[in-house]
Protein backbone atom coordinates (compact mmCIF):
# COMPACT_ATOMS: atom_id res chain seq x y z
CA UNK A 1 0.00 0.00 0.00
CA UNK A 2 1.56 3.49 -1.21
CA UNK A 3 1.27 6.57 0.99
CA UNK A 4 0.35 9.63 -1.78
CA UNK A 5 0.35 13.21 -0.82
CA UNK A 6 1.38 16.81 -2.20
CA UNK A 7 5.57 18.17 -1.45
CA UNK A 8 3.25 21.34 -1.01
CA UNK A 9 1.97 19.75 2.21
CA UNK A 10 4.53 17.42 2.91
CA UNK A 11 8.29 19.00 1.89
CA UNK A 12 10.57 16.35 0.48
CA UNK A 13 13.01 16.90 3.61
CA UNK A 14 10.39 15.68 5.98
CA UNK A 15 9.65 12.81 4.12
CA UNK A 16 13.18 11.65 3.77
CA UNK A 17 14.06 12.35 7.59
CA UNK A 18 10.55 9.94 8.62
CA UNK A 19 11.54 7.44 5.91
CA UNK A 20 15.25 7.00 7.20
CA UNK A 21 14.20 6.96 10.98
CA UNK A 22 12.10 4.56 9.97
CA UNK A 23 15.11 1.68 8.62
CA UNK A 24 12.34 0.65 6.20
CA UNK A 25 12.79 -0.42 2.96
CA UNK A 26 10.74 1.77 0.22
CA UNK A 27 10.48 3.23 -3.03
CA UNK A 28 9.33 6.88 -2.95
CA UNK A 29 8.07 8.55 -6.06
CA UNK A 30 8.32 12.54 -7.16
CA UNK A 31 6.25 14.07 -9.69
CA UNK A 32 6.22 17.28 -10.65
CA UNK A 33 4.68 18.67 -14.06
CA UNK A 34 5.77 16.09 -16.22
CA UNK A 35 9.03 15.13 -14.54
CA UNK A 36 9.59 12.17 -12.04
CA UNK A 37 12.09 10.85 -10.36
CA UNK A 38 12.41 7.79 -8.29
CA UNK A 39 14.02 7.36 -4.68
CA UNK A 40 15.39 4.51 -3.08
CA UNK A 41 15.41 3.44 0.83
CA UNK A 42 17.00 0.87 2.89
CA UNK A 43 18.49 0.40 6.33
CA UNK A 44 18.05 4.16 7.13
CA UNK A 45 19.21 5.32 4.55
CA UNK A 46 18.34 6.26 0.39
CA UNK A 47 20.59 3.91 -1.52
CA UNK A 48 20.05 4.68 -5.08
CA UNK A 49 17.81 7.28 -7.16
CA UNK A 50 16.97 7.79 -10.47
CA UNK A 51 15.41 10.38 -12.86
CA UNK A 52 14.87 11.12 -16.36
CA UNK A 53 18.67 11.82 -17.37
CA UNK A 54 20.35 11.42 -13.88
CA UNK A 55 21.42 8.66 -11.09
CA UNK A 56 22.27 8.77 -8.24
CA UNK A 57 22.85 11.62 -5.34
CA UNK A 58 22.51 14.63 -7.70
CA UNK A 59 19.09 13.13 -8.62
CA UNK A 60 18.34 13.64 -4.39
CA UNK A 61 20.24 17.31 -5.14
CA UNK A 62 17.84 18.02 -7.74
CA UNK A 63 14.31 16.95 -6.27
CA UNK A 64 15.27 18.67 -2.97
CA UNK A 65 14.36 22.06 -4.65
CA UNK A 66 11.25 20.98 -5.67
CA UNK A 67 8.57 22.79 -3.18
CA UNK A 68 5.44 21.63 -5.49
CA UNK A 69 4.66 18.14 -6.73
CA UNK A 70 3.43 14.70 -6.08
CA UNK A 71 4.64 11.48 -3.94
CA UNK A 72 3.79 8.28 -3.83
CA UNK A 73 5.66 6.14 -0.63
CA UNK A 74 5.35 2.48 -1.24
CA UNK A 75 6.80 0.17 1.67
CA UNK A 76 8.83 -2.97 0.83
CA UNK A 77 10.38 -2.22 -2.22
CA UNK A 78 13.69 -3.15 -2.59
CA UNK A 79 16.35 -1.12 -4.76
CA UNK A 80 16.99 -2.46 -8.21
CA UNK A 81 20.98 -0.65 -7.36
CA UNK A 82 22.96 1.06 -5.30
CA UNK A 83 24.27 4.26 -6.61
CA UNK A 84 24.11 6.34 -3.58
CA UNK A 85 27.12 5.81 -0.55
CA UNK A 86 26.50 9.05 1.59
CA UNK A 87 24.53 8.74 5.31
CA UNK A 88 21.19 10.46 4.27
CA UNK A 89 21.90 13.36 6.81
CA UNK A 90 24.90 14.73 4.37
CA UNK A 91 22.77 13.97 1.39
CA UNK A 92 20.45 16.68 3.26
CA UNK A 93 22.54 18.61 4.16
CA UNK A 94 24.60 18.76 0.93
CA UNK A 95 21.29 19.23 -1.39
CA UNK A 96 19.33 22.40 0.97
CA UNK A 97 23.59 23.85 1.13
CA UNK A 98 23.33 23.41 -2.81
CA UNK A 99 19.70 25.18 -3.00
CA UNK A 100 20.96 28.40 -1.22
CA UNK A 101 23.82 28.60 -3.17
CA UNK A 102 21.69 28.48 -5.95
CA UNK A 103 19.29 30.94 -4.53
CA UNK A 104 21.80 33.00 -3.64
CA UNK A 105 23.52 33.38 -7.37
CA UNK A 106 19.94 33.79 -8.68
CA UNK A 107 19.62 36.57 -6.23
CA UNK A 108 22.95 37.76 -7.30
CA UNK A 109 22.34 37.64 -10.68
CA UNK A 110 19.08 39.96 -9.98
CA UNK A 111 20.54 42.65 -7.82
CA UNK A 112 23.08 42.94 -10.67
CA UNK A 113 20.46 43.39 -13.36
CA UNK A 114 18.64 45.65 -11.56
CA UNK A 115 22.22 47.63 -10.57
CA UNK A 116 22.53 47.81 -14.59
CA UNK A 117 18.94 48.46 -14.70
CA UNK A 118 19.18 51.43 -12.89
CA UNK A 119 22.40 52.62 -14.21
CA UNK A 120 20.51 52.79 -17.67
CA UNK A 121 17.58 54.44 -16.14
CA UNK A 122 19.71 57.00 -14.72
CA UNK A 123 21.68 57.12 -17.85
CA UNK A 124 18.92 57.36 -20.04
CA UNK A 125 16.45 59.42 -17.80
CA UNK A 126 17.97 61.26 -14.98
CA UNK A 127 21.91 61.42 -14.81
CA UNK A 128 22.83 64.96 -16.65
CA UNK A 129 25.26 64.83 -18.90
CA UNK A 130 27.64 66.90 -19.69
CA UNK A 131 26.07 69.10 -22.38
CA UNK A 132 29.65 69.85 -24.07
CA UNK A 133 30.55 65.86 -24.41
CA UNK A 134 27.19 66.06 -26.21
CA UNK A 135 27.84 68.54 -28.41
CA UNK A 136 31.44 66.93 -28.91
CA UNK A 137 29.65 63.61 -29.82
CA UNK A 138 27.07 64.94 -31.65
CA UNK A 139 29.84 66.87 -33.59
CA UNK A 140 31.17 63.49 -35.04
CA UNK A 141 27.68 62.88 -36.21
CA UNK A 142 27.46 65.53 -38.58
CA UNK A 143 29.00 65.54 -42.08
CA UNK A 144 30.66 68.72 -42.50
CA UNK A 145 30.57 69.78 -38.80
CA UNK A 146 32.21 73.12 -38.13
CA UNK A 147 30.42 74.18 -34.84
CA UNK A 148 28.04 74.02 -32.42
CA UNK A 149 26.77 75.36 -29.33
CA UNK A 150 23.60 76.06 -27.07
CA UNK A 151 22.93 79.40 -26.61
CA UNK A 152 20.31 81.15 -24.75
CA UNK A 153 18.09 84.11 -25.96
CA UNK A 154 20.59 86.78 -24.85
CA UNK A 155 23.04 85.28 -27.57
CA UNK A 156 25.21 83.93 -25.05
CA UNK A 157 26.46 80.28 -25.53
CA UNK A 158 26.35 77.84 -22.97
CA UNK A 159 27.96 74.86 -24.62
CA UNK A 160 29.92 74.95 -27.37
CA UNK A 161 32.29 72.96 -29.16
CA UNK A 162 33.92 73.53 -32.74
CA UNK A 163 36.24 71.62 -34.92
CA UNK A 164 38.38 74.01 -35.94
CA UNK A 165 39.05 78.05 -35.39
CA UNK A 166 36.07 79.35 -35.57
CA UNK A 167 34.41 82.46 -33.50
CA UNK A 168 31.39 80.55 -32.22
CA UNK A 169 30.79 83.55 -30.06
CA UNK A 170 29.97 86.12 -32.91
CA UNK A 171 27.82 82.83 -34.72
CA UNK A 172 25.61 82.62 -31.46
CA UNK A 173 25.60 86.58 -31.16
CA UNK A 174 24.76 87.38 -34.54
CA UNK A 175 22.31 83.87 -35.08
CA UNK A 176 20.38 85.01 -32.11
CA UNK A 177 19.25 87.77 -33.50
CA UNK A 178 18.42 86.25 -36.64
CA UNK A 179 16.45 83.46 -34.48
CA UNK A 180 14.35 86.26 -32.91
CA UNK A 181 13.45 87.60 -35.73
CA UNK A 182 12.37 84.91 -37.92
CA UNK A 183 10.54 83.89 -34.50
CA UNK A 184 8.44 87.07 -34.30
CA UNK A 185 7.72 87.18 -38.03
CA UNK A 186 6.35 83.65 -37.35
CA UNK A 187 4.04 84.86 -34.30
CA UNK A 188 2.77 87.89 -35.88
CA UNK A 189 2.07 85.65 -39.15
CA UNK A 190 0.46 83.68 -37.11
CA UNK A 191 1.97 80.69 -38.63
CA UNK A 192 2.87 78.50 -35.53
CA UNK A 193 5.30 77.88 -33.42
CA UNK A 194 8.69 77.70 -34.69
CA UNK A 195 10.48 74.46 -34.62
CA UNK A 196 13.63 74.71 -36.33
CA UNK A 197 15.67 77.48 -38.79
CA UNK A 198 18.26 76.70 -41.77
CA UNK A 199 20.27 79.57 -43.27
CA UNK A 200 21.62 78.47 -45.93
CA UNK A 201 24.76 80.59 -47.08
CA UNK A 202 27.17 80.12 -50.17
CA UNK A 203 30.08 78.74 -47.59
CA UNK A 204 27.58 76.91 -44.82
CA UNK A 205 24.51 75.45 -43.55
CA UNK A 206 23.48 76.82 -40.17
CA UNK A 207 20.53 75.26 -38.40
CA UNK A 208 18.99 76.63 -35.25
CA UNK A 209 16.44 74.31 -32.88
CA UNK A 210 14.44 75.20 -30.35
CA UNK A 211 15.41 73.18 -27.12
CA UNK A 212 12.26 71.91 -24.64
CA UNK A 213 12.57 75.22 -22.47
CA UNK A 214 12.05 77.32 -25.57
CA UNK A 215 14.80 80.18 -23.95
CA UNK A 216 17.51 78.22 -25.37
CA UNK A 217 18.71 77.40 -28.44
CA UNK A 218 20.35 74.68 -30.41
CA UNK A 219 22.70 75.99 -33.49
CA UNK A 220 24.76 73.78 -35.37
CA UNK A 221 26.80 74.83 -38.47
CA UNK A 222 28.30 72.70 -41.30
CA UNK A 223 30.18 73.04 -44.49
CA UNK A 224 27.89 73.95 -47.46
CA UNK A 225 29.86 71.45 -49.59
CA UNK A 226 30.21 68.32 -47.33
CA UNK A 227 27.00 69.06 -45.26
CA UNK A 228 23.60 67.32 -45.78
CA UNK A 229 20.42 68.96 -44.01
CA UNK A 230 18.73 66.17 -43.49
CA UNK A 231 21.40 64.55 -41.65
CA UNK A 232 21.51 68.34 -40.05
CA UNK A 233 18.50 68.26 -39.21
CA UNK A 234 18.17 64.32 -38.04
CA UNK A 235 20.84 65.13 -35.75
CA UNK A 236 19.51 68.54 -34.43
CA UNK A 237 16.24 66.22 -33.11
CA UNK A 238 17.61 63.75 -31.35
CA UNK A 239 20.71 65.46 -29.52
CA UNK A 240 17.93 68.82 -29.01
CA UNK A 241 16.52 65.62 -26.38
CA UNK A 242 19.75 64.89 -24.75
CA UNK A 243 20.50 68.38 -24.64
CA UNK A 244 17.59 69.50 -23.15
CA UNK A 245 17.73 66.77 -20.50
CA UNK A 246 21.57 67.75 -19.65
CA UNK A 247 20.08 71.33 -19.41
CA UNK A 248 20.88 73.03 -15.96
CA UNK A 249 18.00 73.53 -13.92
CA UNK B 1 -2.32 86.25 -67.12
CA UNK B 2 1.79 87.35 -66.70
CA UNK B 3 4.57 84.62 -67.12
CA UNK B 4 5.62 84.99 -63.83
CA UNK B 5 1.96 84.46 -62.16
CA UNK B 6 2.22 81.87 -64.62
CA UNK B 7 5.45 80.01 -63.18
CA UNK B 8 3.30 80.57 -59.60
CA UNK B 9 0.41 78.82 -60.79
CA UNK B 10 2.53 75.99 -61.75
CA UNK B 11 4.18 75.80 -58.62
CA UNK B 12 0.77 75.90 -56.88
CA UNK B 13 -0.03 72.73 -59.14
CA UNK B 14 2.53 71.22 -58.51
CA UNK B 15 2.68 71.16 -54.60
CA UNK B 16 -1.31 70.61 -54.43
CA UNK B 17 -2.90 69.93 -51.64
CA UNK B 18 0.41 71.02 -49.49
CA UNK B 19 0.74 74.89 -51.11
CA UNK B 20 -0.36 77.20 -48.55
CA UNK B 21 1.18 80.52 -50.20
CA UNK B 22 3.98 82.48 -52.43
CA UNK B 23 4.99 85.83 -52.93
CA UNK B 24 7.80 87.23 -54.94
CA UNK B 25 8.83 90.47 -53.04
CA UNK B 26 11.32 93.00 -53.51
CA UNK B 27 13.80 93.90 -50.78
CA UNK B 28 11.58 97.06 -50.36
CA UNK B 29 9.36 94.65 -48.44
CA UNK B 30 6.18 94.84 -51.64
CA UNK B 31 5.22 91.48 -53.38
CA UNK B 32 4.83 91.87 -56.91
CA UNK B 33 3.13 88.81 -57.61
CA UNK B 34 1.46 85.55 -55.29
CA UNK B 35 -0.90 84.22 -53.93
CA UNK B 36 -2.70 82.16 -51.25
CA UNK B 37 -5.01 79.44 -49.98
CA UNK B 38 -5.43 80.80 -47.01
CA UNK B 39 -8.22 83.33 -47.26
CA UNK B 40 -7.46 86.04 -44.21
CA UNK B 41 -3.51 85.45 -45.45
CA UNK B 42 -1.59 88.77 -45.39
CA UNK B 43 0.51 88.48 -47.44
CA UNK B 44 1.38 92.55 -47.39
CA UNK B 45 2.61 91.23 -43.52
CA UNK B 46 4.32 88.40 -44.77
CA UNK B 47 6.48 90.22 -47.25
CA UNK B 48 7.14 92.90 -44.90
CA UNK B 49 8.27 90.73 -41.93
CA UNK B 50 10.10 88.32 -44.31
CA UNK B 51 11.66 90.83 -46.29
CA UNK B 52 13.60 92.06 -42.84
CA UNK B 53 14.25 88.18 -42.33
CA UNK B 54 16.58 87.95 -45.18
CA UNK B 55 18.07 91.89 -44.83
CA UNK B 56 19.15 90.30 -41.46
CA UNK B 57 20.03 87.29 -42.80
CA UNK B 58 22.08 88.49 -45.54
CA UNK B 59 23.82 91.00 -42.80
CA UNK B 60 24.91 88.06 -40.02
CA UNK B 61 26.06 85.97 -43.07
CA UNK B 62 28.46 88.80 -44.09
CA UNK B 63 29.35 89.12 -40.45
CA UNK B 64 30.24 86.10 -39.69
CA UNK B 65 31.64 85.36 -42.66
CA UNK B 66 29.53 82.97 -44.36
CA UNK B 67 29.27 84.36 -47.34
CA UNK B 68 25.96 85.31 -49.65
CA UNK B 69 22.55 83.94 -48.46
CA UNK B 70 21.22 81.58 -50.80
CA UNK B 71 17.54 80.39 -49.12
CA UNK B 72 16.38 80.02 -45.67
CA UNK B 73 13.86 77.44 -44.11
CA UNK B 74 11.28 78.29 -40.92
CA UNK B 75 9.89 74.82 -39.67
CA UNK B 76 6.91 75.46 -37.38
CA UNK B 77 4.72 72.71 -36.06
CA UNK B 78 1.94 74.08 -39.26
CA UNK B 79 4.19 75.08 -41.70
CA UNK B 80 7.38 75.25 -43.60
CA UNK B 81 8.27 78.75 -45.19
CA UNK B 82 10.98 78.61 -47.42
CA UNK B 83 12.36 82.22 -48.97
CA UNK B 84 15.07 82.26 -51.02
CA UNK B 85 17.04 85.31 -52.99
CA UNK B 86 16.50 85.54 -56.85
CA UNK B 87 18.85 86.73 -59.17
CA UNK B 88 20.86 89.74 -58.05
CA UNK B 89 19.56 89.67 -54.60
CA UNK B 90 16.89 92.39 -55.26
CA UNK B 91 13.91 90.11 -54.77
CA UNK B 92 13.27 87.18 -53.09
CA UNK B 93 10.68 84.22 -53.60
CA UNK B 94 8.84 82.88 -50.45
CA UNK B 95 6.63 79.90 -50.32
CA UNK B 96 4.87 78.56 -47.19
CA UNK B 97 3.72 74.89 -47.84
CA UNK B 98 2.49 72.33 -45.03
CA UNK B 99 4.02 69.85 -43.18
CA UNK B 100 2.90 67.34 -44.94
CA UNK B 101 4.87 68.40 -47.87
CA UNK B 102 7.91 66.68 -48.70
CA UNK B 103 10.93 68.96 -48.37
CA UNK B 104 13.31 67.63 -50.41
CA UNK B 105 11.09 67.67 -53.24
CA UNK B 106 9.74 71.37 -52.45
CA UNK B 107 13.36 72.83 -52.02
CA UNK B 108 13.85 71.15 -55.51
CA UNK B 109 11.15 72.43 -56.64
CA UNK B 110 12.33 75.76 -55.74
CA UNK B 111 15.75 75.54 -57.36
CA UNK B 112 14.22 74.06 -60.66
CA UNK B 113 11.76 77.34 -60.85
CA UNK B 114 13.67 80.07 -59.27
CA UNK B 115 15.75 80.92 -62.31
CA UNK B 116 12.47 81.15 -64.73
CA UNK B 117 11.08 83.19 -61.90
CA UNK B 118 13.65 85.52 -61.56
CA UNK B 119 14.03 86.37 -65.34
CA UNK B 120 10.43 86.60 -65.54
CA UNK B 121 10.63 89.55 -63.03
CA UNK B 122 9.05 92.38 -65.38
CA UNK B 123 12.12 95.70 -65.97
Amino acid sequence: MAVQGYLSEMGLPTLMQLTCQGGTRARLILHRDDQEAVLYFDQGTIVHATSANLEGKEVVYQVLSWEEGEFSLEMGIPPPAHTIEMPWSALLIEGLQRQDEKRWETLEAKQIKETIDIDQIEEEYDMPENMNDILKEMGGQVPGFIATAVVGMDGLGIAEYAAGPVNVESINAQMTLLYKLVDGAVTKLKAGVIEDYLLTTEKTYLLLRSLSDRNYYLSITADRQSGNVGNMRLNSRLYAERLSKAMPK
Amino acid sequence: MTKLEQLLQQVRTELGADFVATDVVGMDGLSIAGGSVVADFDSTAASARFAMVMKLAANVASKIGMGAVDDSLVTTDQAYIITRFLGDGSYFWGLAVTRNATLGMVRMLMNEYADQIWKAIPR
